[in-house]
């Protein structure tokens, strides 16, 4: 019966023993490290009996500090994934010259520039980002939670389902050989007919679902929970970039939900919407993906603006000049990301008016940034300066992000367009604004945050060597770029003719390098401050002299955050708090109304994952029985009627007490 | 620096919430729920956008006009709406 080709397929779909990489030694050769790790971990967890421990406390959590740590690791995790990636593609390059086809066939290296860009943007920026907002909004606004803790949970699983299946793509199958963006005609049936863009779509659209949700998720939240007194204008910063960003991301995620769907039943069912022929136009998906795809690029920078708001008004000392202009500005960044994609391909065709009209509002988005980027200045003016970690990334990130802005603004010009369009100038641009501006973000919000999240300070010696290598690495590895680009190099070549355009390509491998020892360093500063943990130790939960409310409660915050709601009678509540003597209360303590945990949202973003991996391979029977499943489950769950519980009044009287005890001792020593 | 903090130094603000109690749920369900409904609209506006663009896309073959009954669909949709 099994020899019956029918039958098999109808099993496997069209997985079989040809899918697995075994023909190409680099794969291999991943797959073994990968797999060696994987199987050391496992171990690991299995002998410290550790996996009650994590399924209980951290894999069914509703609590939205451990959710956004779980987002955290995910990124830092697909980093390692994503910056290999971009080591292999600079190797290539830098050795493709005289007549030496470097050392990645095409098929693999087209692979490696998607996966490139699609993990960096959708499973490290993106949870990057979604990870801080979760953990420190909440504390910032003064809530016990979010407004839909499983919820919460439901769409962080949903973010690792989409990771598993890009992952997945390394060792079964392949991934699409298509650019990031998964442009038609190529991406169409007929020029991709392997399993590349099937993973590109499903694995985007199931972590597009949990995006989507959590986006509704901080919106509420933000709009609902803030404690009393707290009025829109009397909310942090990175609150606001917060709720800004997941505006964006509530109304645009829902457009790439629909073009990926329309591209699928281009792909499965033979409709034309972006065929050549049969009436199809491959350039409305063009359009499309970028309505999408242009407000998610200030979906991850907006976050990252809010930090350094943070960063800069407490490291200088003071309150954040020009709060209003940065709310508005960050308002009108909101507006205006969505009037600008026809920027990305001016080189359609549009016509000169439509061009100019776009190529107009893209240089008015610079009036806002520069707005936001005085305040900051002016903020540090007269400043009381602390040069810390954070403080070192946001000056960094001041003098990157300009060089970025302006050579933007020199793409946004239609005629230089026309010669720069997908020429390396591009790619230099976009990686100095996206690590310039969101990354060096990132690295100021992990480094500023990191003690409230575990209760003591990162290692500023791993810290202050991870950022040289980063900085210097960033501008030795771009500058290069943009010379290249400026001769006419476009992107995602594999092998080139002319020699003298090699030594640019080596000196930007060199760069890379750079970055690598940078995130080798930031790694060993994690190892290091953990094993240090006692010498760095802050009981306070105030180590900066904060100005915000996530600052009052301590470090690590209880799992209800405050024990009483504060209230807000000013911006930067908390240093209004410490200047007139609040007096933290000591009794009086009430049960806590507190969400359970549920092993729900682990188990529907299973099944979804399993079914997009029937859909990638067409095993028809999977797909419907995970679908069944996913069904079966979601209804279940509306049954479960344990879904909250009340903390007890005498325990967060104990863990309160704890937490004086703590604090007296400090204030001893 | 606002005269109302001033003239609050001296009579000791209170920072936190005395009589706490639980937050109402309900509002919060309603507005998430509405904005998914407005997610879930950006999913059709944007379908009803590539059939105003490619709606016409069609070459010898048979036109909607051809195929589809639009009287009988806009009496049952009108039905719907009253019911």
């Amino acid at each position: 019966m099994l020899n019956n080709p029918e039958i098999i397929k109808a099993i496997f779909g069209r997985l079989n023993l040809d899918a697995l990489p075994l023909h190409e030694p680099i794969l291999v050769g991943t797959f073994a490290v990968v797999a060696t790790g994987g199987l050391a971990l496992f171990a690991a967890v299995t002998y410290f009996r550790l996996w009650g421990y994590l399924w209980r406390e951290w894999f069914t959590t509703v609590d939205h500090k451990r959710i956004g740590i779980m987002y955290m690791i995910l990124g830092i995790v697909m980093l390692l994934r994503g910056f290999a990636d971009a080591l292999m593609m600079r190797l290539q390059q830098a050795i493709a010259f005289g007549g030496s086809e470097g050392y990645l066939p095409a098929h693999h290296y087209d692979q490696v520039f998607t996966a490139h860009g699609v993990i960096m943007i959708f499973f490290v920026a993106m949870p990057l980002v979604t990870g801080l907002m979760n953990y420190i909004m909440p504390l910032q606004i003064g809530a016990r939670d979010v407004s839909f803790p499983f919820l919460n949970n439901f769409s962080f699983w949903m973010t690792v389902g989409g990771a598993v299946l890009v992952m997945a793509s390394l060792f079964v199958g392949e991934f699409a050989r298509t650019g990031w963006l998964a442009y038609p005609p190529l991406s169409n049936i007929g020029y991709s007919p392997d399993v590349g863009v099937d993973y590109y779509i499903w694995g985007l659209q199931v972590a597009g679902v949990g995006t989507t949700l959590s986006g509704i998720n901080l919106i509420c939240t933000i709009v609902k929970l803030r404690a009393p007194g707290m009025t829109m204008m009397k909310m942090p910063v990175f609150t606001w970039t917060t709720l800004c960003t997941n505006v964006l991301i509530v109304a645009s995620f829902p457009v790439l939900t629909a073009v990926l769907v329309l591209l699928s039943l281009d792909r499965y069912v033979g409709t034309n919407f972006f065929t050549n022929d049969f009436g199809g136009s491959p350039m409305m998906y063009v359009n499309l993906i970028w309505i999408w795809g242009h407000p998610e690029v200030y979906i991850l920078v907006l976050p990252a603006f809010g930090i350094f708001s943070e960063v800069t008004a407490t490291f200088s000392g003071k309150r954040l000049f020009g709060y209003t202009s940065m709310v508005y500005a960050t308002v009108v960044i909101t507006i205006l990301s969505y009037l600008v994609w026809l920027h990305h391909f001016f080189t359609m065709g549009s016509g000169a008016s439509v061009n100019s009209f776009f190529g107009i509002t893209t240089m008015i988005i610079s009036i806002p940034t520069g707005a936001k980027m005085f305040n900051w200045l002016f903020t540090m003016y007269r400043g009381r300066i602390r040069f810390e970690l954070p403080m070192m990334w946001t000056v960094a990130f001041m003098l990157t992000f300009v060089i970025g802005g302006m050579t933007g603004v020199l793409l946004a010009v239609p005629p230089a367009d026309f010669v720069l369009h997908n020429s390396l100038f591009l790619v230099a641009h976009f990686h100095n604004v996206i690590i310039g501006g969101v990354l060096f973000g990132l690295f100021a919000g992990i480094n500023y945050w990191f003690p409230k999240a575990f209760g003591f300070k990162l290692d500023p010696f791993w810290g202050k060597l991870s950022f040289w290598f980063w900085v210097t690495g960033f501008y030795v590895a771009f500058m290069p770029l943009y010379v290249l680009g400026l001769m006419g190099v476009t992107r995602r070549l594999r092998v080139f003719d002319d020699p003298s355009l090699q030594i640019w390509f080596i000196i930007a491998g060199i760069g890379a390098f750079l970055i690598l020892l940078g995130i080798v360093s930031m790694l060993v500063q994690f190892a290091v401050s953990f094993l240090k943990r006692e010498q760095l130790r802050d009981v306070t939960g105030d180590p900066w002299n904060g100005r915000t409310l996530e600052w009052a409660t301590s470090s690590p915050p209880p799992s209800y955050n405050f024990a009483f709601t504060p209230v807000v009678y000013d911006n930067d509540a908390w240093w209004d708090m410490k200047r007139r003597g609040y007096k933290r209360p000591l009794s009086g303590f009430k049960p806590i109304h507190m969400p359970s945990n549920t092993g729900t949202g682990i188990i529907l973003a299973g099944l979804a994952t399993v079914m997009g991996f029937g859909l990638i391979w067409y095993i028809w029977w999977l797909a419907a029985v995970s679908f069944i499943g996913l069904l079966a489950v979601a209804i279940g769950h509306t049954f479960n009627y344990h879904r909250d519980f009340n903390f007890p009044a005498d325990e967060v009287s104990r863990v309160e007490d704890t937490r004086t005890h703590l604090l007296a001792a400090g204030a001893k020593s | 620096m606002t005269v109302a903090t001033v003239s609050t130094q001296n009579s000791e603000p209170v920072f936190h919430v005395i009589d706490e109690h639980a937050h109402p749920e309900g509002a919060s369900t309603m507005l998430g729920f509405w904005i998914y409904l407005m997610s879930d609209c950006l999913i059709f506006a944007i379908l009803f956008a590539t059939f105003g663009v490619l709606g016409g896309n069609y070459a010898a073959g048979p036109a909607p006009k051809d195929l589809f009954d639009l009287n009988l669909v806009a009496l049952n949709t009108t039905m719907l709406l009253l019911s």
